[in-house]
């Protein structure tokens, strides 16, 4: 090597290895990805030796998987970002943007009701009546002589899973409900009127003072155990995705968040998350 | 005639201008008030009237802004649709509208479904027109005539995802309590009328009068209400005006009121700048006289003493100058009358021995002969010469020689009376002139004198310098002719000196004038 060029790598090498240490992880997403990442962050953080940046605290439009898909395509020369979605994404998605997903978890599907409702439980059968407007007043399944007000929130509409589960497609619910754009608003709204009802993932915890209940669906809560169990039918798979040219760390670290999910199921204990083995995939 | 000639007369003048100018002018004021305040009053009801046309277009526009937001809220219109198509509690609607939009300004308002039938609110069914509601599809105003007040309605169509739900309605009432107000912001009356009736007023026995937009002035039991008409849109509520007035009972108050201020005013201002010119005329004044009674004494050749004063204004500055000034004349005229004095003196003594020179016997000798024409007493002379003294400067120097004759004066001035003359006549002869003695007595003295002479030589630069003197004397009763007495007296007293030069020196004659032969006492 000539020393004309010994020279400026030395004046640059500090600056170099100064940028290395300071690039870190960042993503963007889904309320309820955040929660599972932002447990395992401290782990990943030791495992990369990197600073992992998330953003995804609130649960409102905006910031859910869309922004997902747009953390993991993001192009920064100096940090890495990766997405986190709370729906299953379609194998045309994941192609057609070039992706590759690492699902975590299952998080099941809460019913809601306001608190004054007497009703406890509904089949499956009678829950997918009420959405789709067979059934529009309370007595019709035993309770009080009362409208039903049908609060919905139906996000990602071209992809599979999540309130599909309930009604395979929009236009299957009925015309006359409300429709929100966060778990916060659907709370809000199901515990303003006695007669509501609605739906949202585990991972938004309700509040005591909350206004709202869980509704049983043929007699079962919305626990990972039932989920396990296949006696709770409504569910989402919760997953955080990169771009396919991800660099071996930031592949690296998406396994060990698997990983480290699938091997401590007590972080999402709380959420009622049911962790997938990464082997099983 | 009145002269303007010194500062006082033109200060006094001066005051005396300010004051009729200042009382001219508030009097006049005083005396157009009415007018002025009446002409005033007619542009301030133009002015109150736009004003008050002004704050109601204000209510309009901001009511029509309130129905806007509250039509434009995404949760007030999905709680709606709830209410309204599915037909759930409206509850929660109502919280949500107390909560969201309890606070405006406003003191009616209420959500309608698609019918008119109130969902929520506060209002009652009276302000809710369906027809006009059913036929809006923007804000719409109107006024409507309650038997609670006149109301300002303003009403908007509600939708939900594209669909007409219900209206939002909010009202503004103009009742008596709201009048008041407006008259509290006017200062003046405000009224409403209905199909040209007053319908709502703040007195009670205006209600039920009939009104027109033609009228000017408004006759009341115990005032006049000068009158105009408020414009508001036509488009509202043809049927409803507003009227606003002023009392004239109320504008002559003013007016009086206003007047007594002014009198207030022109007694008290013109009573203080009289006074004050006087202070200042009584400041300016008594300085100024004591300047001029200082000069005075200057010009008449007094030079009194004038103390110094605290200066405050220009005037004691220059008091203490002048002050000043008369010292330093002070000053000035002591030293030049020192060195009068020492002239004086100079021109009369001789500069060696400090003794009368001729020159102060001439001026001295009408004294003393007048002095013994009235006594009646003889003069006396003595004339003495130093002996030889020629022989001393030529011995010894003129400087001994000086010292001779300073030594010899001394020692005349040591043996001579108090009441006696002497005199230096020129080089080494002098004179005793004296009143009142006898031949012996003089002779006497003149003998002293020459002993002691003797007696005392002079130390010269350590060398004894012996001196004898001859005297003559004469003693004479002077004539009424100064010169040929005083010419007598030294010719007669010379003849003696002359004749004890010739006898042998250190000795006194004395020439007797009886016999006109000198008389030789020898020693």
């Amino acid at each position: 090597m000539k020393i004309k060029n010994i020279i400026p790598a030395l004046l640059l090498a500090p600056l170099i290895s100064y940028a290395d240490s300071s690039a870190m992880f960042t993503a963007a997403g889904a309320h309820s990805s955040w929660v599972i990442m932002n447990k395992v962050k401290p782990t990943l953080e030791k495992l990369s030796g990197r600073e992992i940046s998330l953003f995804g605290k609130q649960s409102m439009l905006g910031v859910g998987c869309n922004s997902g898909i747009k953390s993991a395509l993001k192009r920064d020369t100096k940090n890495e970002s990766f997405g986190m979605v709370c729906c299953q994404l379609s194998n045309e998605e994941v192609a057609k943007k070039n992706l590759t997903v690492y699902p975590l978890a299952l998080e099941p599907i809460m019913i809601l009701s306001h608190k004054s409702n007497p009703i406890n439980n509904l089949s499956n059968k009678q829950v997918k009546a009420i959405f789709s407007g067979k059934i529009t007043n309370w007595k019709q399944v035993g309770g009080e002589d009362k409208a039903i007000v049908v609060v919905t929130r139906l996000h990602c509409k071209n992809r599979p899973g999540h309130w599909k589960r309930i009604l395979d497609d929009a236009s299957k619910f009925t015309p006359k409900r409300i429709n929100v754009e966060s778990a916060d608003e659907m709370v809000n709204r199901v515990g303003d009127f006695t007669a509501a009802f609605g739906h949202a993932g585990t991972a938004w915890l309700l509040s005591e003072k909350s206004d709202v209940k869980i509704i049983k669906v043929n007699g079962f809560l919305p626990t990972r155990i039932n989920l396990k169990n296949g006696d709770y039918p409504y569910f989402r798979q919760l997953s955080v995705i990169t771009s396919k040219n991800a660099s071996a760390e930031l592949t690296q670290l998406m396994r060990n968040a698997q990983k480290e999910v699938f091997q401590n199921p007590s972080l999402t204990a709380e959420y009622q998350l049911l962790p997938i083995d990464p082997n099983s995939l | 005639m009145f002269k303007l000639t010194t500062f006082r007369s033109r200060l006094i003048f001066y005051i005396l201008l300010v004051s009729i100018f200042v009382g001219v002018a508030l009097s006049l004021s005083f005396w157009h008030t009415q007018n002025i305040l009446l002409s005033e009053a007619n542009q301030q009801l133009i002015r109150t009237s736009r004003l008050l046309d002004t704050h109601l277009a204000e209510d309009r526009g901001e009511l029509k802004r309130y129905v806007g937001i509250v039509r434009d809220n995404l949760r007030i219109q999905e709680y709606m649709y709830v209410v309204t198509e599915i037909n759930a509690e409206n509850e929660p609607l109502d919280k949500l509208f107390l909560q969201q939009f309890g606070w405006l300004p406003i003191d009616n308002r209420a959500l309608t479904d698609m019918e008119g039938k109130i969902i929520s609110g506060n209002t009652n069914d009276t302000i809710i027109e369906p027809s006009t509601l059913s036929e809006q599809e923007k804000i719409n105003l109107r006024y409507v005539h309650t038997v609670d007040g006149l109301m300002l309605v303003a009403s908007s169509p509600v939708y939900y995802l594209q669909q007409k739900i219900g209206y939002v309605v909010l009202s503004r009432t103009y009742n008596t309590s709201k009048l008041r107000e407006l008259e509290n912001i006017s200062k003046g009356r405000v009224f409403i009328t209905n199909k040209n009736i007053v319908s709502f007023s703040t007195i009670p026995s205006l209600l039920g009068k009939p009104m027109s937009g033609k009228r000017q002035n408004l006759s009341l039991a115990n005032d006049n209400l000068m009158l105009t008409h408020i414009e508001i849109d036509n488009s509202l509520n043809k049927d409803i005006d507003f009227y606003f007035g002023v009392s004239e009972a109320r504008l002559i108050d003013n007016i009086e009121q206003f007047r007594k201020i002014l009198m207030f005013i022109i007694t008290f201002g013109i009573l203080g700048i009289l006074i004050l010119g006087l202070l200042f005329l009584r400041d300016f004044d008594k300085p100024i006289k004591k300047l001029l009674a200082l000069t005075n004494d200057v010009a008449d050749g007094k030079l009194p003493f004038a103390n110094k004063v605290t200066p405050r204004n220009e005037i004691d500055v220059l008091s203490n100058n002048f002050s000043d000034m008369i010292n330093s004349l002070r000053e000035k005229q002591t030293l030049i009358s020192k060195a009068q004095s020492e002239l004086e003196i100079l021109a009369i003594t001789d500069s060696l021995t400090h003794l009368y020179n001729r020159r102060h016997l001439l001026e001295v000798f009408p004294k003393l002969q007048a002095q013994a024409q009235r006594d009646h007493s003889p003069l006396a002379a003595i004339i003495i010469d130093i002996d030889h003294f020629k022989n001393i400067n030529d011995d010894h120097g003129h400087l001994a020689g000086d010292q001779c004759l300073y030594e010899f004066s001394a020692l005349l001035r040591s043996h001579s009376r108090t009441n006696d003359y002497l005199f230096r006549l020129g080089g080494e002869e002098f004179l005793i002139l004296t009143l009142g003695e006898t031949a012996e007595g003089v002779h006497a003295v003149a003998e002293k004198i020459r002993k002691a002479t003797e007696q005392t030589p002079v130390n010269y630069r350590n060398i004894q310098i012996n001196m004898t003197i001859s005297c003559g004397v004469c003693v004479e009763y002077p004539t009424d002719d100064n010169e040929q007495s005083l010419n007598s007296l030294l010719l007669h007293s010379d003849n003696a000196l002359y004749l004890a030069k010739q006898t042998g020196r250190n000795k006194t004659i004395v020439h007797h004038e009886i016999d006109d032969e000198p008389n030789t006492l020898n020693p």
